[in-house]
């Protein structure tokens, strides 16, 4: 049996001003499983991911989300620089009316799942890019949410930090099972951490493609699996012909 | 920084002080300025060594007056503002009247305040609130405005009601704001309390030091004036020393590991 839709977007559009950003798009993900939304810069993935959210509302068309709470995770790890790491995870807990001491071990729980467990007291300033962001991640995972919304949540981050980042969210979402929607620009990282690639056109954003990746467990090997590249060269070929399509459209006007 | 270094930056400031002291000294002899002008260094000092309770006593006064007023106008400056902030409504209808307020001299309230509160430490401790009060509102309530709005946003998604907002991160942005408007409220709230005692204050075994300028004055004992302002001018530097501290403190809680 398949599993049931866990967020359902319908005919979505959404203008600012008089530019249309998001063009009547529609797609589902089902209970535990893993999207991610590629496409050029400033096509709308952001804004998409934001409505999907709640942060932002549609001008027509419909988003729903069937299963319980959500936790995003922003392209900055956003986190309060006068609390320690311990305390920034626990924040969303402590704004729920939680005790402080009952907070905190949720927090640490949280903060072990994305191996910071040595770096409790120390604050933002003191944690390298990398550990902000998995400290941003524990923040998003303190509530055990059942969706977990990622925008862009590696782009400031060097090669190498990464790719042992999408391994260990990876690992995370096998083990978890939440559902997930992440905004990427790399394919790569599309490919390796989702099981759908859906590819948008430049704006205003249309769905041009959905490229299935390889199921099944990931390692540090499956980057350079032929499957993964097959899914990797799919979905990237349907990029590049959506950015011509384009750039030839704008030549003629 | 080597000791030595650290030595001529510690005695510098006393270097000035003696430098004044002998400028002072050379005015009073080369034009031979009567001693109800302008007395000797060397007679306001045995001014002073002759009876000093009197002027210790008015010291620990005006210091209690200035620190209540300006404990009264930091805690009610920041509650106001933040009340302010809640709603730019508000903000609109409340704030020209506070800075419509500040713009009263001081010297015209202070006679009210005596009709209202009476003589004493009341309309002097209010005194001191009324003028220092007003830095803090605005550094206040424009560094609750100055909350990052990418925190904000995330307050928002995490459901955080107005006051949990507040607490945790309108209020913590905004010490920077705060900590400027604390210290110039700490210079203000000595000077409202001199002006206060002046107009309000009592004399007798307990008279704060605006209460033994003026009594000197009326005496002419200019040298007991000087003491009285010297030391004023020592409490007000204490008064800011201690904020100054605090505030360092607090800067670097909020601020330094930014």
């Amino acid at each position: 049996m398949l599993a049931p839709a866990s967020i359902t977007v319908e005919n979505v559009s959404r203008c600012f001003g008089e530019t249309l950003a998001i063009d009547r798009v529609s797609f589902e993900v089902k209970v535990g499983g893993c999207c991610a939304l590629i496409g050029p810069s400033g096509c709308g993935k952001t804004t998409l991911l934001r409505m999907i959210g709640g942060l932002d509302a549609p001008d027509s068309g419909s988003i729903t989300r069937c299963d319980g709470e959500s936790a995003f995770v922003f392209q900055e790890p956003r986190l309060l620089p006068w609390l320690t790491l311990l305390d920034n995870v626990a924040l969303p807990l402590r704004l729920r009316g939680m005790t402080r001491a009952e907070s905190r071990e949720r927090a640490a729980e949280a903060i072990s799942l994305v191996k910071l467990s040595d770096a409790h007291a120390r604050t933002p300033a003191q944690l390298s890019g990398g550990m902000r962001m998995r400290a941003s991640l524990a923040r998003a995972l303190i509530a055990k949410p059942k969706v977990l919304l990622l925008d862009e949540p590696m782009s400031g981050l060097d090669d190498v930090t990464r790719h042992e980042l999408d391994e260990e969210l990876r690992e995370l979402w096998e083990r978890e099972r939440f559902t997930v929607i992440l905004v990427t620009h790399s394919v790569a990282e599309a490919a390796y951490l989702a099981e759908e690639i859906i590819v948008l056109t430049p704006r205003p954003a249309r769905i041009v493609a959905r490229v299935a990746t390889p199921s099944g467990e990931r390692d540090a090997s499956s980057w350079t699996s032929p499957q993964l590249n097959t899914s990797v060269r799919i979905a990237s070929e349907a990029m590049l012909r959506a950015i011509t399509q384009d750039t030839r459209k704008m030549l003629r006007t | 920084m080597t000791r030595t270094q650290q030595l001529v930056r510690a005695l510098s400031p006393l270097a000035t002080v003696a430098v004044v002291i002998l400028l002072w000294w050379a005015c009073k002899i080369l034009f031979e300025v009567k001693d109800f002008m302008l007395p000797s260094p060397w007679a306001v000092a045995t001014a002073f060594l002759a009876d000093p309770k009197p002027f210790l006593i008015g010291c620990f006064e005006t210091a209690m007056n200035a620190a209540i007023g300006f404990g009264i106008a930091a805690t009610a400056g920041v509650l106001l503002a933040s009340v302010l902030s809640l709603s730019r409504r508000v903000e609109q209808s409340v704030y020209p009247l506070t800075l419509l307020f500040q713009m009263v001299p001081l010297i015209a309230i202070a006679p009210l305040l005596v009709v209202w509160l009476g003589y004493g430490r009341p309309s002097i401790i209010a005194s001191a609130a009324i003028v220092s009060i007003f830095p803090v509102i605005a550094n206040t309530l424009s560094g609750l405005r100055s909350a990052d709005p990418h925190l904000q946003e995330l307050f928002h998604l995490l459901n955080a009601s107005r006051v949990k907002t507040w607490w945790k991160l309108a209020l913590p942005s905004a010490v920077p704001n705060i900590v400027t408007g604390l210290r110039i409220a700490a210079g203000l709230a000595t000077i409202g309390t001199i002006a206060g005692e002046f107009i309000a204050g009592i004399s007798g075994d307990r008279a704060p030091l605006g209460v033994l300028v003026t009594t000197g004055l009326r005496n002419f004992q200019t040298d007991r004036v000087f003491v009285a302002v010297l030391l004023a001018a020592l409490v007000g530097f204490a008064v800011y020393g201690c904020v100054s501290l605090a505030s360092r403190l607090l800067l670097r809680r909020f601020l330094v590991q930014r």
